[in-house]
C-alpha cells in the first residue's frame, strides 16, 4: 500500500515537474517575442520583394513554355519524317509501343492478382 | 482594408494588396522563425523566402486557417526542407554558435538568455518546431501535424519526448 502511495506522489511529483518545465519553456519563448528585436521594412520594400518575384515567375513560365513547345515541335517533325518518308518504321514503332504497353499492364495486373 | 478583401486583391494579382499583407505579418513571422531557428539571421532569410512562396501558392490559400496559420506552415516546410538538405550534424557546439546571436540580443537588452531556451537549442529541430507550436501558440495536435504533415500521434510523442527531455537538461543545469 505505502509503495503504491510512494508511486503516486512521484507520479505527480512527475506531473508537477512536467507542468513546471511547460511553465519555464513557455516563459523563455515570451521573452524572445517580447524583446528579440524585429525591424519590420516599409510597404515599398515589400512591394519591390512582389515585383520582383512576379517577374521571376514571368520568366520561368515563358522559359517553360519555350522549352516545351520547342520539344513538342521535335517530337512532333520526327513522326511525320518518319510517316511521310519511311512509313515502315513508322508503322512497327506504333506496333512495338501498342504491344509494349499491353505487356506492361498484363504483366502488371498478373501480378497483382497472383499477390493477392 | 481588412485581411479577406487584401487576400482576394492579392489573389487577383494586386501587388499592394501583397505587400500590405506582408507588412502586416511580418513581425510574427519573423518572432515565429526566431523561436524555431533560434537564430535572427536565419529566421529573416526563412521570412523573405516564406514570402516569395506565398506570392507563387496564393491561388492553393482557401482560407480555412488565419493567413498568419498559413504563412507559418510555409514557413516550417522551407525551414524543414532546407535542414534536411543540409543534413548537418547536431553537434552541440554548432547549435550554441547557431543561437549566439539571439542570446546577444536578448542578453544586451538586459534579459536573461534562460537555460530552458539553451536546452530548446539542443533538441532536434522536428520536437522543437511541434513543442513552440503546442505550447507557445497553443494550436492542436491536429492542426499541428497538418502543418508538418505528420499523423497528431506522432506530433504529440514528439511534444512529450521533447519536453522531458528539456526537464532532464534543466535539471542538470541545477
Amino acid at each position: 500500500m505505502n509503495e503504491r502511495k510512494n508511486g503516486m506522489d512521484n507520479n505527480y511529483a512527475d506531473d508537477a515537474s512536467f507542468l513546471e518545465t511547460i511553465k519555464e519553456i513557455e516563459n523563455s519563448l515570451e521573452s524572445v517575442e517580447q524583446h528579440a528585436p524585429v525591424y519590420t521594412p516599409n510597404l515599398e520594400w515589400f512591394e519591390n520583394i512582389v515585383i520582383e518575384k512576379k517577374q521571376q515567375l514571368r520568366k520561368k513560365l515563358i522559359f517553360d513554355v519555350s522549352i516545351f513547345s520547342i520539344v513538342a515541335l521535335l517530337v512532333l517533325s520526327a513522326v511525320l519524317f518518319m510517316l511521310y518518308n519511311i512509313p515502315v518504321v513508322f508503322f512497327a514503332l506504333q506496333g512495338l509501343f501498342s504491344i509494349s504497353i499491353i505487356g506492361y499492364y498484363s504483366l502488371r495486373f498478373i501480378k497483382q492478382v497472383k499477390e493477392t | 482594408m481588412e485581411e479577406g478583401e487584401l487576400i482576394k486583391s492579392a489573389k487577383s494579382g494586386d501587388k499592394r494588396a501583397f505587400a500590405m499583407l506582408f507588412h502586416q505579418n511580418y513581425s510574427f513571422l519573423v518572432k515565429y522563425l526566431m523561436k524555431v531557428t533560434m537564430n535572427p539571421d536565419t529566421a529573416e532569410e526563412l521570412a523573405q523566402e516564406t514570402m516569395a512562396r506565398c506570392i507563387e501558392k496564393i491561388h492553393l490559400y482557401q482560407g480555412k486557417s488565419k493567413f498568419s496559420s498559413w504563412l507559418i506552415t510555409i514557413a516550417t516546410n522551407l525551414y524543414i526542407d532546407q535542414q534536411r538538405k543540409k543534413k548537418r550534424e547536431k553537434n552541440w557546439q554548432q547549435q550554441e554558435d547557431l543561437y549566439r546571436k539571439l542570446k546577444w540580443q536578448l542578453e544586451s537588452r538586459n534579459e536573461e538568455w534562460t537555460d530552458a531556451l539553451s536546452a530548446l537549442g539542443k533538441i532536434a529541430d522536428n520536437v522543437r518546431i511541434p513543442i513552440i507550436l503546442k505550447h507557445y501558440y497553443g494550436y492542436s495536435y491536429d492542426e499541428i501535424g497538418e502543418m508538418m504533415k505528420l499523423s497528431s500521434g506522432t506530433i504529440k510523442s514528439r511534444v512529450h519526448n521533447g519536453i522531458l527531455a528539456v526537464r532532464k537538461e534543466l535539471r542538470l543545469n541545477e
